[in-house]
């Protein structure tokens, strides 16, 4: 029992010293223990020996770590050229997995900045024939009034709020409309000031705006006693009433509109007629009860749909309202895309340790004699493996640490540059679980790829330490370890070159894609405008009017054109069509049609090719019979065998609207994304809409060769020359829209090809130097084949055969792999399968010519072995 | 050959001072270096056996002790046990330690002035 405790106890101290020493301590202490009386002399000799131990044996393992680390920078000096690949290999492998996590753990790991996250969703009616999406208020306020299951609902819509009027420039900012729940939905108090009150969300007292803490300290240079003060936004004066915390980086307005610095409350009444039942433009969040779970809460919206359906069958017919998790409404799109990264930075690690494991077992090779001398000498095998993995440690921290420096490049590079659709990537920063990841990383690194070299010196201990003397000819069992290093990185580096090269062929099957316009040399901007000087339709058209003619005789302007809404801009304007002479029994069901109000250049500025019929014309005016031109697949879908032109249809809503007589038939755009569908879509001129049409988005196609931005200051001059209170903004090319539209692919894209290139570097890298290595220490055979009259192709086709074994090997395993697993990335293809026969021989052609070419360098030096040099060298 | 100077050792600890000079009349094994420590300190210097390994170990990388390779008596022996003997490096280390000791002594004395022995 008591040689027990005392062996347990000195199991602190190191091995080696354990080693010597245990059995002469044991003695001593046994010894002690008979000249020891008592049980309180006993006692007193174990606390002294307890604490005997504990103080000398931190000093004995950093006495030994030191040893260790000495000796190790000494065998890393020595070998220059190997660590500096082996430091730049971890770095790059470590660098790029931290920054990936840094930017997965921003954007998905960080929590909402919402008190219950999980309890608030987005709720979307479904109408059955579209995705869901916003509301309209007459059923948003029937189920804010009979629902049972939530704390909280709120109505959220857009507002495009122009400020001015206190001496400075006006500035437009993007804004919100909330009903008084909005911030208490989401569990959120203003840091200044009061929040939003029930009974001033009303037609009549609705003027009061809460502004975002940035927005504030801009504008209002932060006044403390900003609430209560008046500000003119949009021509009329409302009343601030707080600021909302700094700390809030509202997800739910601003994923909705990015960029929100204002919020005002939305004071609608049931009885306005936006507020109709199918005026489906809000939308709403809510905050389940505690305790409530999601099936329940959506079996209540259900059931309050159900009875508006009963009541007003026309207008709801089967439509619900479908339940989101604003997580993963915010958050889901950027999942998947960051999730494959991390994979793939996943997989480049894996190759990381497996090229250093590689490099080390050739190092370790070439230290047999000096390990087997050791082992020789009496040095435990445990020693040896605490000193080969302190090798590794040091190196993978030297690695961590210039991988660390790496990515906090990276993660600011990507949080700087990656696309808008990525929510929070502004708000990435590398904190402590970030750095506790690239530790861990680091740590796991050495002694993944620590252990392998380690194992095989101290396996062939036995073996070596009957041949010391001998100049070893690579022995089998470590060309296995190399061969299956090569293997597995052969196989990892198919894999990534599949995943990037089924990306690289979607993108550009996607660049193919005709958005049914040319947005080449065009210049887009927006004009809100605001005040009481344009609430009358007239005043309007003359702005817009005046502003085109405008912009058209500047020079190296061709033509201008301006549209309520663009294709590709994530914009949303749905209008239900009713056609003449086809009355529905449920208004409900009419199809809806993708809505342009536009001026007469619109469709020929952006060279939407015109069908048949004609295009909108400036007579096309307000006073003038209603016209629209419709797109292709509209024809197409709704007179399959009739001719349109000439027929009429009403858009959106009740009988008041007038019937609009189809007059031309263009082609179809794009409007929701490049890899989507085209949709129904109708052009009606912006002057005859029933709306005002105060929001414009112009277009100016510029002459070839001119730069569409180099016309944005006069354009912004013109703006100002008509009225200088009406502010410019989004000034963008149109090909910077189409470029954003797809951003995220190409942001997946460029890092994925990326880690597919560097992964491919390190294959042939490490299949480069394992084969050289193998060729020097064959030396003498190869020395001995030559003198025995082999020709050189015999010994070329020796090496390039044991080399080409291990990469055809892991080109089989990768390309297998990669087959079964496409599907994970099936979501981010476009017109290719993840299958696609072109990729997969592309990478098998790829890989085996660079595993050839890996292979033939070392195999040339050794056909050029002199045998009689060599013998002579014996 | 650099000459060996034994001042380049100093300061020893007192462990292993101690043990050095327990050597001084024969070689022993850790178990009665330990003894005779606490025998000549009066027992206010007792080295528990790690320490006294550790200050062993150390002692014989730096050459100032050696294991020595004759045993007792057979009979007296216990097989387990090492013995160590000072080597000449190790008595000049001691000795330099004494003197330097004695004159941290004296400077002690004349500045705070002690006559006679102090206790």
């Amino acid at each position: 029992m008591t040689d027990r405790l005392l062996r347990a106890l000195l199991k602190l101290l190191p091995a080696e010293f354990r080693g010597d020493y245990q059995r002469e301590i044991e003695a001593m202490f046994r010894a002690e223990r008979r000249e020891t009386g008592g049980v309180y002399g006993v006692a007193r000799l174990w606390a002294a020996t307890i604490a005997d131990v504990f103080r000398t044996a931190p000093g004995e393992h950093l006495d030994i770590l030191g040893r260790d680390l000495r000796y190790t920078f000494r065998i890393l000096a020595r070998r220059p050229v190997l660590t500096l690949t082996a430091i730049v290999t971890l770095a790059l492998g470590i660098g790029a997995n931290t920054a990936i996590f840094s930017v997965v753990n921003g954007v998905l790991l960080a929590p909402l900045p919402y008190p219950a996250t999980d309890r608030i969703v987005l709720l979307q009616e479904d109408n059955g024939d579209d995705e869901p999406g916003t509301t309209g208020y007459f059923s948003f306020d029937r189920l804010r009034s009979q629902q049972t299951t939530f704390d909280w609902m709120a109505a959220i819509g857009s507002w495009s709020a122009t400020i001015s009027g206190d001496g400075r420039d006006a500035e437009r900012l993007v804004g919100a409309r909330v009903s008084w729940e909005f911030f208490r939905t989401l569990g959120v108090a203003p840091s200044l000031g009061r929040d939003f009150e029930r009974q001033d969300d009303h037609p009549e007292r609705r003027r009061q705006v809460l502004l975002s803490d940035a927005f504030w300290r801009r504008r209002f240079n932060g006044d403390p006693a900003v609430a209560g003060k008046p500000v003119t936004i949009n021509g009329a004066t409302y009343e601030v009433i707080g600021v909302l915390p700094a700390s809030l980086h509202e997800l739910v307005t601003t994923g909705l509109f990015p960029g929100t610095e204002v919020w005002t409350l939305l004071g609608y009444a049931p009885e306005l007629p936006y507020a109709c039942r199918t005026c489906r433009h809000i939308h709403v969040v809510g905050r389940v009860k505690s305790g409530v779970d999601m099936r329940r809460a959506q079996a209540d919206l259900t059931r309050v749909y159900q009875q508006l359906a009963r009541e007003f069958p026309n207008d709801y017919g089967h439509s619900s309202s479908v339940l989101t998790p604003i997580r993963s409404y915010f958050l889901g799109p950027a999942e998947r895309p960051l999730l494959i990264l991390w994979g793939a930075v996943g997989l480049l690690l894996l190759m990381t340790c497996a090229t250093i494991a590689n490099l080390l077992l050739i190092r370790a090779s070439e230290r047999e004699e000096e390990i087997a001398i050791r082992r020789a000498l009496g040095i435990s095998a445990a020693r040896l493996l605490r000193q080969l993995l302190t090798e590794s440690l040091v190196l993978a921290t030297l690695g961590g640490i210039a991988g660390a420096l790496i990515a906090l490049w990276g993660t600011r590079l990507i949080a700087s540059n990656g696309p808008d659709a990525i929510p929070r990537l502004g708000e990435i920063v590398v904190n402590v679980r970030v750095l506790l990841y690239a530790a861990a990383t680091t740590l796991a690194t050495g002694v993944v790829f620590g252990m392998a070299p380690a194992r095989m010196l101290i396996e062939h201990r036995e073996s070596l330490t009957a041949n010391i003397t001998r100049r070893s000819t690579a022995a089998p069992a470590a060309w296995t370890y190399r061969a299956a290093l090569i293997t597995v990185n052969v196989a990892l580096s198919a894999l990534l070159l599949v995943g990037s090269g089924l990306l690289v062929r979607s993108f550009l099957h996607l660049l193919a894609v005709e958005p049914g316009f040319n947005p080449r040399n065009v210049l887009t901007f927006q004009i809100d405008l605001a005040g009481e000087r344009y609430a009358k339709p007239e005043a309007v058209t003359q702005f817009y009017d005046d502003l085109s003619n405008r912009l058209a005789a500047l020079s190296g302007a061709e033509s201008v054109g301006a549209s309520t809404q663009l294709p590709l801009t994530g914009s949303r304007d749905k209008w239900g069509v009713t056609i003449e002479g086809r009355p529905l029994a449920n208004p409900a069901e009419a199809p809806e049609a993708d809505r342009y109000g536009v001026t007469a250049g619109y469709l020929s500025t952006l060279r939407i090719p015109l069908l048949r019929g004609r295009t909108l014309t400036p007579a096309d005016g307000q006073d003038a019979p209603p016209v629209v031109v419709i797109g292709r697949r509209m024809a197409e879908e709704l007179w399959p065998h009739e001719d349109p032109i000439g027929r009429r249809v009403r858009l959106a809503g009740g009988p008041d609207n007038p019937m609009r007589t189809i007059v031309g038939i263009v082609d179809d755009v794009r409007h929701y994304g490049l890899h989507l569908p085209t949709t129904i879509q109708v052009y009606m001129p912006r002057a005859q809409s029933p709306w005002l049409e105060t929001s414009m988005t112009m277009v100016v196609r510029v002459k070839d060769g001119v730069d569409p931005l180099s016309l944005a200051g006069a354009a912004r001059a013109q703006v100002r020359a008509i009225d200088a209170l009406q502010p410019v903004t989004d000034v963008r090319t149109y090909d910077a829209i189409v470029a954003d539209s797809i951003a995220t692919r190409r942001f997946t894209l460029v890092l994925l090809a990326l880690f597919a290139v560097t992964a491919l570097v390190l294959a042939v890298v490490g299949l480069y130097a394992a084969l050289s290595y193998v060729v020097s220490q064959r030396q003498r055979e190869i020395g001995v084949r030559v003198a025995l009259g082999a020709a050189a192709a015999d010994i070329r086709k020796l090496v390039v055969t044991q080399g080409m074994a291990p990469a055809v090997a892991g080109l089989a395993i990768g390309l297998l792999i990669a087959l079964a697993g496409a599907r994970a990335i099936e979501s981010l293809l476009f017109a290719i399968a993840p299958t696609d026969a072109t990729t997969f021989a592309t990478v098998l052609v790829v890989l085996m010519a660079c595993a050839f070419a890996a292979c033939l360098l070392p195999a040339s030096r050794a056909a050029r072995i002199d045998p009689s040099v060599m013998l002579r060298g014996e | 050959m650099v000459r060996f100077d034994p001042e380049t050792y100093l300061p020893l600890t007192q462990a292993e001072f101690q043990v050095l000079v327990a050597l001084a009349d024969g070689e022993k094994h850790g178990y009665a270096i330990g003894k005779e420590v606490a025998r000549r300190t009066d027992g206010h210097v007792r080295l528990r056996a790690a320490t006294l390994y550790t200050v062993i170990k150390r002692l014989l990388s730096e050459e100032l002790i050696e294991e020595s390779s004759t045993r007792p008596d057979a009979a007296l022996d216990d097989e387990r046990r090492r013995y160590y003997r000072l080597s000449e490096r190790g008595r000049k280390v001691a000795v330099a330690e004494a003197r330097r000791l004695e004159q941290t002594l004296a400077q002690a004395r004349h500045k705070l002035k002690i006559r006679g022995s102090i206790g």
